[in-house]
């Protein structure tokens, strides 16, 4: 119970933090574009997978990244899938990905960019105010289908500030195509820390959501010392 | 004769700002000036940006410089209705150049002094609402309240305009109102959250009707300023909104205004 003074705030009773009236906080918005081919098969999508329950783990360890971050995760592995829609912390169970089939990444950051137009659309008809989005895509290959128009979109989108389009591969990706792909130089996972980078992504994640306008959001560098990163 | 307002500000650091050691970027700032039979009400505060390196200074400086130059207009003979957008961004321009000044006695760029501004001139039958930035301007206007301008962000929740940009003309609006409202709110966007409701663009009224009317009753303002900062810093309130806040809340509304018990 709070107790009502003079200047007493009107408490709001806390429901799902899904829906847009329980929670009219800002929203951080973040999707996972994830390689889930034929050769992320054993360790690596077993690392992938103990990853994303350490990132939801972390998350919900910090009350207001709880009602701001929302997650998406698209797969590509034979087919591109939504694995899980735009939701919050609460609502965002850590999926058991299988891998298999080959790499239609092209498509995969189509739909990526796709879903994240339609989710600024949802927030505004909503009148919910939102951070800039994250696309953040794990690889150890490269493209099995076109991708050139997929390439375009991720730098026009970054060109006009619509996402920051991340890019990490694991042992075997195909450095030369991420680095026509994506704005930013891409980053080299070292071994199979999939913890780390998913330790340092809710750090990140929940740094971007406490963030107020006008304040620099500093992010520590995943290719220190301690970090999860090397560069090509 | 006594002023007819009674005026009440005070801000508090953001529990964002306070882990990191980082003290309040936030300034209000107040003054009656009379010219003639006519007074006028100047309210003003600023938001310094979280990562410009001397935000804190730049709040304070743009609202004491905005304050000086308006009081000297208006004691000079100048009436609020006359206040234009031109004498308005004029005002503006004093006091980033005042910063600019400032940036140049230190060595620093205009952009480490970055804030927003808000600033309201109230007489008996105009009023003149000014602002740069996000943060709102709350009048009353019968028994609701209006904002003057919905705060502006970029598209980001994270992005705003500052007086410091190089486009501040462009971000400047100016809003003459035809009668003197008689209560007024000035906050910084710390205070969004619960001042505002989003989705309808409208002022969430419950959370000033209580502050209104204690203002009303309360003889000596002052004995409210630290009830003021102790709710502003209140568990409820950090808990929707990490960032500083401020608010100035000016009244010249009678208590006997008050027929029914403010809503709970």
């Amino acid at each position: 119970m709070i107790e009502q003074t003079a200047f007493g705030a009107d408490t709001q009773p806390q429901f799902g933090t899904n829906s847009f009236a329980e929670n009219p906080e800002p929203r951080c918005p973040c999707l996972l574009l994830l390689d889930i081919s034929g050769s992320m098969n054993g360790p690596p999508i077993n690392e992938l997978n103990a990853g994303l329950v350490t990132f939801k783990d972390c998350l919900a360890a910090d009350a207001l990244a709880m009602k701001r971050i929302e997650i998406a995760i698209v797969t590509f592995g034979g087919t591109v899938q939504t694995a899980c829609d735009f939701t919050t912390i609460e609502g965002f169970h850590p999926p058991t990905l299988t891998a298999g089939g080959d790499t239609p990444m092209g498509t995969a950051i189509a739909q990526a960019v796709s879903m994240i137009r339609q989710r600024k659309d949802t927030y505004k008809a909503h009148g919910i105010s939102y951070y800039r989005p994250w696309i953040f895509l794990i690889t150890d290959g490269g493209p099995t289908d076109a991708w050139a128009s997929a390439a375009a979109q991720v730098k026009q989108g970054e060109a006009s500030k619509s996402f920051l389009f991340f890019s990490v591969g694991v042992a075997g990706a195909n450095f030369d195509v991420l680095k026509q792909i994506s704005t930013r130089e891409p980053l080299q996972l070292q071994g199979l820390e999939f913890k780390k980078l998913f330790l340092w992504l809710s750090q990140s994640q929940s740094s971007v959501s406490r963030s107020n306008p006008g304040d620099g959001v500093p992010l520590t560098d995943p290719t220190g010392p301690k970090g999860w990163a090397s560069t090509i | 004769m006594p002023s007819p307002w009674k005026v009440l500000a005070n801000s508090v650091v953001g529990t964002s700002h306070e882990r990191i050691g980082e003290r309040c970027q936030d300034y209000a700032t107040a003054r009656l000036v009379e010219a003639g039979e006519v007074s006028s009400l100047i309210l003003v505060c600023a938001d310094g940006a979280g990562s410009a390196s001397r935000a804190e200074a730049g709040a304070k400086l743009a609202c004491h410089e905005f304050l000086s130059v308006a009081a000297s207009a208006l004691t000079g003979g100048l009436s609020v209705s006359a206040i234009t957008f031109e004498i308005a961004r004029d005002w503006c321009d004093r006091a980033r150049r005042r910063l600019s000044l400032e940036a140049c006695v230190c060595g620093a760029e205009l952009r480490d002094f970055s804030c927003t501004l808000l600033a309201a001139v109230v007489s008996d039958r105009h009023a003149v609402f000014m602002q740069i930035g996000d943060g709102a301007i709350v009048y009353r206007e019968g028994d609701g309240y209006r904002t003057a301008f919905w705060p502006e962000n970029g598209e980001y929740a994270n992005v705003t305009y500052f007086l410091t940009g190089p486009d501040f003309e462009s971000r400047l609006n100016v809003k003459l109102l035809e009668f003197g409202p008689d209560e007024v709110a000035l906050f910084t966007d710390g205070l969004q959250p619960l001042a505002l409701h989003y989705a309808t663009k409208t002022v969430h009224a419950p959370f000033f009707d209580p502050m209104f009317a204690t203002l009303r009753r309360e003889p000596d303002p002052d004995t409210l300023r630290a009830p003021l900062k102790q709710f502003l810093a209140s568990k409820p309130v950090v808990e929707r909104t990490d960032d500083d806040k401020t608010l100035i809340l000016a009244t010249r509304r009678l208590p006997e205004h008050d027929h029914a018990p403010p809503r709970q």
